[in-house]
């Protein structure tokens, strides 16, 4: 738990480090975020709060992820991280704690400055029971990408433009930020797993694909660790 | 000049080939983000978004690229090198943003050919002419936006990393300067978006939709260019003469 702690401490001490760049980085972030939100209140789409906190939590873990093991490796700070005791895969999923509690509190002072009502309906839908299995089941499927993605990132070194190509395309495709009622939308399957035998299996299948996708992607990765060293 | 002005364009394409997968997939990224807005705005004309997000893929390049060019310059530590010779900074950045309008047309060329053909956006609906017009017109603004970027460039010669500052404005400029969101819907940033000429952009595009030209918002949007480019000399003249004087320029 102390060393979970101790990432955490170290995330958010590195923040400070470069205070001005991280608090313009998270306007950027909020006026792209706002104007999204914006765009959908004008094309009179109704957001779904919980459903945009949970893509926005995701893909806080794993933009930050990425951009923090390419600054590693950029700054050959990587091979000192390999070279320690405790294995990669372990440290990043350590971080990605990190990263979660940096997007929960960066979430909520979006949400009060967009709109705080929204904090207490955001509130109101996690704490039932459908809502933590929900959180939980995306925390999962975040998770699994997160580690692949990690993975991938080893072995090219630059994949965050990549990445962005697939956060953009999970803002209008996934219908966890703007409103998507089709059986292609992440979404669809996601709010009905409590409900529907057919969505448990649905998110199952993605699981198991993207757990083979962190397997192959892990295996590129030791290949160039084993190089690295 | 002119040699250095192609070798210079040279060097900065085999730079982009040389991170093709990158430069692919961060136009791809755009154009799925520029389609995903011409699909939402049920309200608005894609017409008039096509050329807004035209002249916003210019425009980010327009505000940041002269405060790249000189962060780059200053952490290489050549900056006090141009400083020395007998080329002006003035000069070694015009051609710079030059260079890079050029590279950012032949980017821009296949990603608002996809975005036309994927979101079905008629760009010759109101006839051959209106659209070269308004290319030409884009041109102008982005151009005057260059202006904006040597004012927030000078900055860097005195606080030496102000590249978050410009990035922030990107992302501004898309959503409250009138680009994507009407100006009513704006708010308080309303009187600020009236700075920009996105506004102004926008009535000469519904204008030209009906047939019309409004003369008063093209020569507000002169006015402007020569506003952006006043200041933003007279500012980064200011900064460079203030580093001079206090010897900044030599360490990062």
């Amino acid at each position: 738990m102390s060393k979970l702690t101790s990432e955490i401490g170290r995330f958010f001490a590195l923040k400070k480090n470069y205070g001005f760049d991280a608090v313009l980085e998270t306007v950027e972030d909020f006026i792209f975020l706002y104007g999204i939100l914006a765009i959908s209140a004008f094309a009179e789409k109704s957001v779904n709060v919980f459903l945009f906190a949970l893509w926005y939590l995701g893909w806080t873990i794993i933009n930050e992820g990425v951009a923090e093991l390419e600054t590693e490796i950029r700054s050959d700070q990587f091979v000192g991280l390999v070279t320690t005791d405790t294995s990669l895969w372990v440290i990043y999923l350590r971080r990605s704690a990190a990263y979660l509690v940096y997007g929960l509190l960066s979430l909520l002072l979006f949400l009060f400055l967009f709109n705080p009502y929204l904090i207490p309906e955001l509130v109101g839908t996690v704490f039932t029971r459908r809502g933590v299995v929900v959180l939980l089941v995306h925390l999962g499927i975040t998770l699994l990408a997160f580690v692949g993605i990690i993975a991938l990132t080893v072995r090219f070194e630059r994949v965050a433009t990549m990445v962005d190509l697939f956060y953009t395309l999970s803002i209008f495709l996934s219908g966890m930020v703007t409103p998507l009622a089709t059986k292609f939308a992440y979404s669809y399957w996601l709010v009905q797993v409590t409900s529907s035998f057919q969505a448990v299996g649905i998110l199952a299948i993605l699981a198991v694909i993207l757990l083979v996708g962190c397997f192959f992607s892990q295996k590129l990765a030791v290949k160039k660790l084993s190089g690295t060293l | 000049m002119w040699a250095s002005f192609v070798s210079e364009l040279t060097r900065e394409i085999k730079e982009l080939m040389n991170y093709r997968f990158n430069l692919i997939f961060a136009n791809l990224s755009l154009v799925i983000l520029f389609a995903g807005f011409l699909n939402y705005f049920d309200g608005s004309d894609p017409f008039v978004i096509f050329f807004m997000l035209f002249c916003w893929y210019f425009a980010t390049h327009s505000t940041s690229m002269p405060t790249y060019i000189l962060e780059d310059e200053l952490l290489d530590r050549t900056l006090i090198t141009i400083l020395q010779s007998r080329t002006s900074i003035i000069q070694v950045l015009l051609q710079r943003s030059l260079i890079q309008v050029v590279v950012d047309t032949l980017k821009a060329i296949p990603v608002f050919t996809i975005l036309a053909v994927v979101t079905q956006v008629k760009v010759f609906a109101y006839g051959g002419g209106t659209f070269f017009l308004l290319i030409a017109l884009s041109y102008v603004i982005i151009f005057a936006l260059y202006g904006v970027g040597f004012l927030f460039s000078g900055f860097v010669l005195l606080f030496k990393r102000t590249s978050s500052l410009v990035g922030v404005l990107n992302y501004y400029l898309l959503f409250f300067t009138g680009m994507t969101l009407p100006l009513e819907k704006l708010g308080v940033f309303r009187g600020l978006a009236t700075l920009f000429p996105f506004v102004d952009f926008n009535q000469v595009i519904v204008g030209f939709m009906n047939d019309q030209i409004i003369w008063q918002a093209v020569l507000l949007i002169l006015v402007k260019a020569a506003f952006y480019w006043g200041s933003g000399l007279l500012i980064f003249h200011f900064c460079l003469q203030k580093a001079l004087k206090k010897g900044g320029l030599f360490s990062v």
